[in-house]
């Protein structure tokens, strides 16, 4: 969860991108498909709810932003 | 000549022979061009002052011009749909105007007609020495080649706070159809007027000074083309955009022509609407990435499994539990990845897993068409073996001989006399040798 907290959507694509890539490679076996295939779900996860879960923090942050303005 | 004292005229019969010279068709319907000042609206009418300046700012001429109400609302009806703005102070204009000279008033022109292209032609200027300025200064398209990144989700929204397009583009982007999530903060300009600029440039600054918490810039405004637009070919304002260091996406609502706002900008859409919707197709992208992942890691699984099971079943013939073991142990792990699939992917995995499911229980039936055959093939070797046994042969009407319960293969092997035990196959009688003979079988 905390590593969650700290991992940037575009750091998420990329190793998304990783495994993804390596799942294709002739080296790799099914034994660390498993773990590869369970991290990447991992970081599917991560990627949707960051595009569609709402992000209370975040929200707070900007909403003091702008009212800091007035 | 009169002399001087003893003939003088009036003022108003002097007026009056200046009003009859000045009726002179080379002042009259004249097209001019000049710079426009202090341009007001008054009881229909329209007060002006026409200026030309020279190469360093100075005023050269200067006169006072008038558009008559009869002609006021279709010349700024002409010049406002061509160049997309009202007749205001500092525009270069060409104007059809002749001298008119009032006893009491003095001289003034009256504007009959207007030329938009030129005025156009003029901004058309302004907007590339502009634009060739920045592109010498090397920061046209600086903007332009930010790297944008994947996701474009904390918003710094710049805007007149009351305005409609800023509501059109607040609704259109929270109420998207896909759940995308956008945050949205609002830094008030004033996006008309001779204050667009500066108001415009001090929101940029109270955003740079929050860069971090965004992730792009949206500079909108509503309205047509009916609203001034010159105001955007500001080359303060350029320079700052062209340079700011979050890609900003532009959307002023406009028909005509790019200012030079548009073009330093890193996205340009019409409306906010526009801008919004540009905002939700970023998103609906990542979406779109994101399943597409899931599909090719699914496919990949479902590959490695499909090989795999292939593999267990070459064993299954010797070690059918463990295949049953394996194979439903793959089965739950896939029916758990099943479940913590993201769910739009899900009903496509969910068909894959059924596929799976299938394939296995075909495995396990085929694996009993193995057994199966198996027992068959034990059966035919049972009878294969009962028929080659001697009890067979017996009942065929041979016999077996034993000396010391050992069978004899050949006479040479008995003598006269010898005991024998001969077995038939129903049971077996003692015997003595009488004669041996031996012979040779062919």
């Amino acid at each position: 969860m905390e590593e969650e907290k700290k991992m940037t959507y575009s750091a998420a694509i990329a190793e998304l991108e990783k495994i993804v890539r390596e799942m294709q490679s002739d080296s790799c076996s099914i034994d660390n498909l498993s773990a590869l295939t369970s991290r990447s779900l991992e970081l599917l996860k991560f990627c949707k709810s960051k595009l569609q879960a709402t992000d209370e923090e975040l929200k707070k942050i900007l909403l003091e932003i702008e009212s800091s303005q007035q | 000549m009169e002399l001087q004292g003893t003939k003088a005229i009036s003022l108003h019969e002097f007026n009056n022979r200046i009003k009859r010279l000045l009726a002179n068709p080379s002042v009259q319907n004249c097209w001019i061009v000049a710079d426009l000042s202090d341009v007001a609206f008054r009881g229909g009418h329209c007060y002006l002052e026409l200026v030309e300046k020279n190469a360093a700012g100075v005023t050269v001429a200067k006169v006072r011009g008038i558009i008559w109400a009869s002609r006021v609302h279709e010349i700024r009806a002409k010049f406002l749909a061509a160049t997309g703005q009202d007749l205001k102070s500092g525009l270069k204009v060409m104007v059809e105007a002749s001298v008119n000279y009032h006893e009491q008033y003095g001289l003034s022109v009256i504007i009959t007609d207007i030329d938009p292209s030129y005025t156009l032609g003029d901004m058309e200027r302004l907007r590339r020495e502009i634009l060739a300025r920045l592109q010498r200064e090397g920061i046209l398209d600086m903007n332009k080649h930010l790297p944008v990144p994947p996701l474009l989700q904390r918003i710094a929204v710049v805007s007149a706070p009351g305005a409609a397009g800023y509501g059109d583009f607040m609704n259109q982007l929270h109420n998207n159809a896909y759940g995308l999530k956008y945050y949205t903060c609002l830094f008030p300009a004033t996006m008309q007027g001779t204050s667009t600029s500066s108001t415009i440039l001090a929101a940029l600054d109270r955003i740079n000074d929050n860069v971090d918490a965004f992730d792009c810039v949206v500079i909108i405004r509503g309205g047509g083309s009916t609203s001034d637009l010159n105001s955007f070919d500001d080359y303060q304002l350029a320079s700052h955009v062209a340079q700011f260091p979050l890609p900003v996406i532009v959307g002023i609502g406009h028909d005509r022509d790019v200012t030079v706002l548009d073009y330093v900008a890193g996205v340009r859409v019409k409306t906010p609407t526009a801008a919004a919707e540009w905002l939700i197709g970023r998103g609906v992208g990542e979406l779109d990435r994101i399943s597409g992942y899931a599909d090719v890691i699914t496919r990949l699984v479902e590959e490695y499994v499909n090989s795999a099971t292939q593999q267990l079943s070459y064993y299954s013939g010797n070690i059918p539990l463990l295949v049953t073991n394996k194979l439903s142990s793959s089965m739950s792990r896939l029916e758990s990845i099943l479940r913590t699939l993201p769910v739009t992917v899900h009903g496509r995995i969910v068909g894959s897993g059924e596929r799976l499911k299938s394939f296995g229980q075909a495995i396990l039936q085929a694996e009993k068409q193995i057994m199966a055959r198996e027992r068959q093939h034990v059966d035919a070797l049972h009878d294969k073996v009962e028929i080659l046994s001697p009890m067979a042969t017996l009942r065929r009407g041979y016999s077996i001989v034993r000396v010391d319960g050992k069978a004899v293969t050949k006479v040479a092997n008995l003598k006269k006399g010898d005991k024998v035990s001969v077995q038939l196959a129903d049971g077996s009688f003692g015997s003595f040798v009488e004669e041996v003979n031996v012979e040779k079988i062919q």
